[in-house]
């Protein structure tokens, strides 16, 4: 039994705009520490689902709670606990920046003793010190959005909602938001976020789920929606051995890792690239890489195909156009 | 324990009051005021040059009403403006869901809209202070006419600002909140006097026709008669300034009308009272449409 906790819990979450339902019988967990890539075409109910989980929408039925409270009966509790960044940043152009947080430290209630280093500490945080006394319209769409992020963390929040944050930035900026949400995991906290850029899901999601027309195609841990969906996941090993011939290596890799499928090698210039189907987690593919080492295989390349994920998104969503 | 200041205030007198567009405002405000000073003081400048007293006097009583009549003019045109964007502008510009998103409850968000909107309208009328106490200077102002002068300014501002926020709260775009915002204001400033016009002249002609209604009219009838002269605020401001005039009681007036006696209380009275009382109704009014925006308060 797992000793995570989870952050946010959903049960059969439904919402109707009117006559059309946005969100249909939708239920995940959020594991605490994890970054949760909330995946799907427009419409797809993603925004909806974040501004449910955020207090700014009732749910026409079902059941939201963030670490045990419901979010239909402490509100104001969960909006404590979240800092949520909408897919519009929103700005306010005629503050400085550090009036700009300042307002927002001042609506979650920061002590005035406490606003300033939490305010320093922020603009640190997503490098945007040297912006501090500049005009909010005068920033960047990089830095606006750093800026944005910067919001979202002033009150110190346990879990991070960010409807998609990587939209409109150059790939620059997504690299360095890739790290800054990396960096803010290891500070402990859980992000749910939403996007349609799958590279950077891929590579910085723990858990993911893939949301269609309004139902929850599919969701988990990356490494179980990639086995349980694309039939495993594909692992590319690179070896330095130029000179072996390409049978013994499959033959080599057939007897240390019977559990590597549809094994092909190819010559890659002074490496061989074997590319095979795994049905392993994490862990157990750390203990296959650890066996390739320890019979003496020169591993200068042991990686997952990140294209898989697109892969389970097209496989999970429809055409636009029907 | 500090006591902090609402967030929204702060953030409109850092950002909101920086604005050159309102350092215009202002100041063409303040000219205005300035222009009507001295139009009054050159039409009575021949009783000052007699060297009278009772010259300066006339200056000062003659300037005091037409400078409240330009402020009010001012709050009736400037309030609608100030609040019915105040809420659907953070719509409009994309940070209403990040400002509900916080734990700011509704009651804080309305009020702390209120009272920044509102803030750049008492900034005007503080500003004109100085100009207003001339006719201090030259005498003929009683202490009572200016506090009565600054209800009434203050009442209107805040029932007129409260309407808006309303419809700020309520309409999905600033160009509807503003027609209607300004609608209200048009009403009761010029629609009803204008209606009254063309009613008066009816109702003259009924009650030829039921003697008794001029010789004995009910209570009922003049109470409701003083309550719809004091839905306008140009109206009730120069039945005030009759009273004070006039010498009578300022808070409860005996009057003898045909056979009737009834006590009736100022007009300014009931004008601040029907405001205040129309206030908080929009006010909450403003806070039950922002609560809808999200779960619970």
């Amino acid at each position: 039994m797992s000793d995570v906790r989870d952050a946010v819990t959903i049960r059969h979450l439904r919402h109707r705009y009117g006559r059309f339902p946005a969100v249909d019988d939708v239920s995940f967990d959020v594991p605490e520490g994890s970054i949760f890539g909330l995946i799907g075409p427009n419409g797809a109910g993603k925004t909806t689902t974040l501004r449910v989980i955020c207090t700014l929408l009732v749910p026409s039925s079902g059941e939201v709670e963030v670490f045990g409270q419901s979010v239909l009966t402490a509100p104001r509790a969960i909006r404590r606990q979240l800092g949520y960044m909408p897919d519009t940043f929103g700005l306010y152009g005629e503050l400085r920046v550090w009036e700009y947080l300042d307002f927002f430290a001042r609506c979650y209630g920061l002590a005035a003793e406490t606003r300033d280093a939490a305010i320093r500490d922020t603009l640190d945080l997503v490098d945007l010190a040297a912006k501090r006394d500049g005009y909010v319209r005068g920033l960047s769409r990089g830095m606006v959005q750093r800026l944005a992020l910067a919001r979202t963390l002033l009150h110190d929040p346990t879990i991070l909602v960010l409807d998609e944050p990587a939209t409109g930035l150059d790939p620059r900026a997504r690299i360095e938001l890739r790290q800054l949400l990396r960096e803010l995991q290891r500070l402990g906290k859980t992000i749910l976020l939403s996007s349609h850029i799958l590279a950077d899901l891929a590579e910085i999601c723990s858990h993911i789920g893939i949301l269609e027309r309004g139902h929850l195609a599919v969701q988990g841990s990356l490494a179980e929606v990639l086995n349980q969906v694309a039939g495993g996941r594909t692992v590319i090993i690179e070896l330095l051995t130029a000179d072996t011939p390409p049978l013994n290596v499959e033959e080599r890799l057939a007897g240390l890792a019977p559990e590597l499928q549809n094994v092909s090698v190819t010559r890659e210039g002074g490496r061989l690239q074997c590319r095979g189907q795994v049905q392993l987690d994490d862990p157990a593919l750390a203990a296959l890489l650890t066996r390739l080492v320890a019979a003496g295989l020169p591993v200068v390349g042991f990686r997952e195909q990140s294209s898989d994920l697109e892969d389970v998104f097209m496989r999970h969503t429809g055409p636009l156009v029907a | 324990m500090s006591i902090q200041l609402n967030p929204l205030i702060v953030r409109e007198l850092r950002g909101g009051l920086r604005s050159g567009r309102r350092v215009v405002l202002l100041s063409c405000c303040l000219v205005i005021i300035g222009v009507v000073f001295l139009g009054v003081y050159a039409a009575t400048s021949a009783t000052l040059v007699s060297g009278s007293s009772g010259g300066s006097y006339a200056v000062g009583s003659a300037f005091f009403p037409m400078v409240v009549g330009v402020e009010l003019f001012f709050v009736c045109v400037m309030t609608p403006a100030q609040t019915a964007g105040a809420i659907v502008n953070e719509r409009e510009r994309q940070t209403y869901d990040v400002l509900l998103a916080t734990p700011l409850t509704p009651r804080q968000i309305v009020l702390g809209k209120l009272v920044s909107s509102l803030a750049y309208m008492v900034l005007v009328l503080v500003a004109a202070v100085p100009i207003e106490s001339l006719a201090f200077l030259m005498g003929g102002v009683d202490p009572a006419e200016l506090v009565l002068a600054s209800l009434l300014l203050l009442g209107t501002l805040l029932f007129f600002g409260s309407f808006g926020l309303w419809a700020s709260a309520t309409f999905r775009g600033s160009r509807a909140a503003t027609a209607v915002a300004y609608a209200l204001c048009g009403l009761l400033t010029i629609g009803l006097p204008v209606l009254a016009l063309f009613v008066a002249p009816l109702i003259g002609s009924i009650a030829l026709s039921y003697p008794t209604l001029t010789d004995q009219p009910p209570p009922w009838l003049v109470y409701t008669g003083e309550m719809l002269a004091a839905t306008n605020p140009w109206l009730t401001a120069a039945l005030t300034e009759a009273q004070l005039r006039g010498g009578y009681p300022l808070f409860w007036m005996h009057q003898t009308l045909g056979k009737t006696n009834v006590d009736l209380p100022g007009v300014w009275l009931v004008f601040l009272a029907l405001y205040a009382a129309g206030s908080a109704a929009c006010l909450h009014a403003a806070a039950g449409a922002v609560r809808r925006r999200r779960v619970g308060t």
